[in-house]
């Protein structure tokens, strides 16, 4: 029985971590402006799981509406250390501001230069994503040349589907496309806000702080503010020397206190 | 004996008097201190507007000339915004941005060039309008114009309140008006 107990433990401890969202958060396709087929992004996971398994950094596309006024490239640097990149390339396309940016990181660098990733952008991204607006075809056709590219420089095992060469328009296969998936409640804000996280968090602490600000604090005085009064009474006014007569220290205090009440100046 | 008792109580009303004036003093600074504190995450998330206002320019200046009498205006709403210092100022250009993204969104959605553009026709009739709102949600200056209004009645009204504003502590600034436009 204690057998089986450690052998359910242990797959708990296998399958519990791949079922966690942060594993979701790894994919390489982040399409957060809702702009992508699901076959572009199951093919640039798959092309992104090839890069990381036989180059060891990650390839991530971001894609966005609007950066809220932050400079396209300023933001994919900014991203660029957050994300866990392990030196690799991240690509952010803002689709609203017909913009786009690149940040390859060190790993990245020894297969590919940022003169090289601009002049692969240019040629093969900037005309069907500005002018034609397809944006499936601008990335799978990077994506290819950028797989070829790292195969001219030794990585044979990084192979461009066929299924990416036919979004790309490559090989004259006529692949039927999904319809991209419709934007939904809980990520529209992610896709227009600089940092959605952050503002959510920030109007959190307003909400908060409004509530604080707004609530009373207690008044009056506190029950040891009364007890030190009437003890410092009772030290100047109490029993004599001798110990007779007077009161002791208790009834000046209950004396305070009863007087505090009377005045409505008690906590 | 019967001076002593006297000058006993008259100890005891003086010590209790200046307890009470310190003790009320502190409560209400620190209220005071709690409401600047609401007062500077409001100025947190009034970010989330001049995003909202980069986010609308981008669109307009696709379809508008430059000189744009709608389009000048938010530009110079955002200047405003960025560039204010007093609280008055920031609420005034707040306010004046709500009215004027709101009168350039609505002009956006008749302009040929956008409705013939679904891309952006999406954005001025969906995404941007959303955005605003969700921006005026999260910068509700009401929330903070009635914590300092509770907090300003209390000041005024209250023995403690007007202890406490005999020593110092000031009223609470209002943020423009009711939180208007926002």
């Amino acid at each position: 029985m204690k057998r089986v107990v450690s052998l359910l433990l242990l797959l708990a401890v296998f399958i519990i971590p791949l079922s966690s969202p942060a594993l979701a958060e790894e994919q390489s396709a982040e399409d957060l402006a809702y702009v992508l087929s699901p076959d572009l992004i199951k093919e640039i996971n798959r092309l992104g799981e090839q890069i990381d398994d036989h180059m060891g950094f990650r390839l991530k596309i971001i894609t966005r509406d609007f950066l809220g006024g932050v400079n396209a490239q300023n933001y994919t640097d900014n991203t660029f250390t957050y994300k866990e990149m392990q030196g690799g390339i991240l690509l952010v396309v803002v689709i609203g501001e017909e913009d786009y940016a690149i940040t390859i990181g060190e790993r990245a660098q020894k297969f590919l230069t940022k003169g090289k990733a601009e002049n692969l952008l240019t040629t093969h991204f900037r005309t069907p994503f500005l002018k034609d607006r397809d944006y499936d075809k601008a990335l799978a056709a990077f994506l290819v040349n950028l797989a070829e590219h790292f195969r001219a420089q030794g990585e044979r095992d990084i192979k461009p589907s066929a299924a990416l060469r036919a979004i790309a328009g490559m090989s004259g296969e006529d692949i039927n496309k999904a319809t991209a998936a419709p934007a939904s409640e809980s990520s529209w804000l992610d896709s227009i806000f600089g940092d959605k996280k952050e503002i959510e968090e920030q109007a959190r602490q307003y909400g908060e702080d409004v509530k604080d600000a707004a609530r009373e604090d207690e008044e009056g005085l506190s029950l040891f503010q009364i007890a030190l009064i009437g003890f410092i009474l009772y030290k100047i006014f109490g029993k004599k020397r001798n110990g007779r007569g007077g009161y002791g220290p208790l009834s000046w205090i209950f004396g305070t206190w009863g007087l505090s009440k009377f005045f409505g100046w008690r906590k | 004996m019967k001076t002593k008792a006297v000058l006993a109580f008259i100890v005891m009303l003086i010590l209790m008097v200046g307890a009470f004036a310190i003790g009320s003093y502190r409560v209400y600074l620190d209220e005071r201190m709690q409401v600047e504190l609401a007062l500077g995450s409001l100025g947190d998330v009034l970010v989330s507007r001049i995003e909202m206002g980069h986010n609308l320019l981008t669109v307009a200046r696709r379809h508008l000339k430059p000189d744009d009498p709608l389009l000048r205006a938010v530009i110079k709403d955002m200047d405003v915004l960025e560039e204010a210092d007093t609280l008055h100022e920031i609420a005034q250009a707040n306010e004046q941005l709500s009215k004027d993204s709101k009168a350039l969104l609505d002009h956006l959605q008749s302009v040929a060039s956008v409705i013939q553009d679904d891309r952006d026709y999406r954005y001025v009739t969906g995404l941007l309008p959303r955005g605003f709102e969700q921006s005026a949600q999260w910068a509700d200056a009401r929330q903070y114009n009635e914590a300092a209004a509770e907090f300003n009645k209390r000041l005024n009204t209250t023995l403690n309140g007007r202890v406490a504003k005999l020593l110092g502590v000031d009223e609470a600034e209002r943020f423009g008006l009711e939180g208007a436009g926002l």
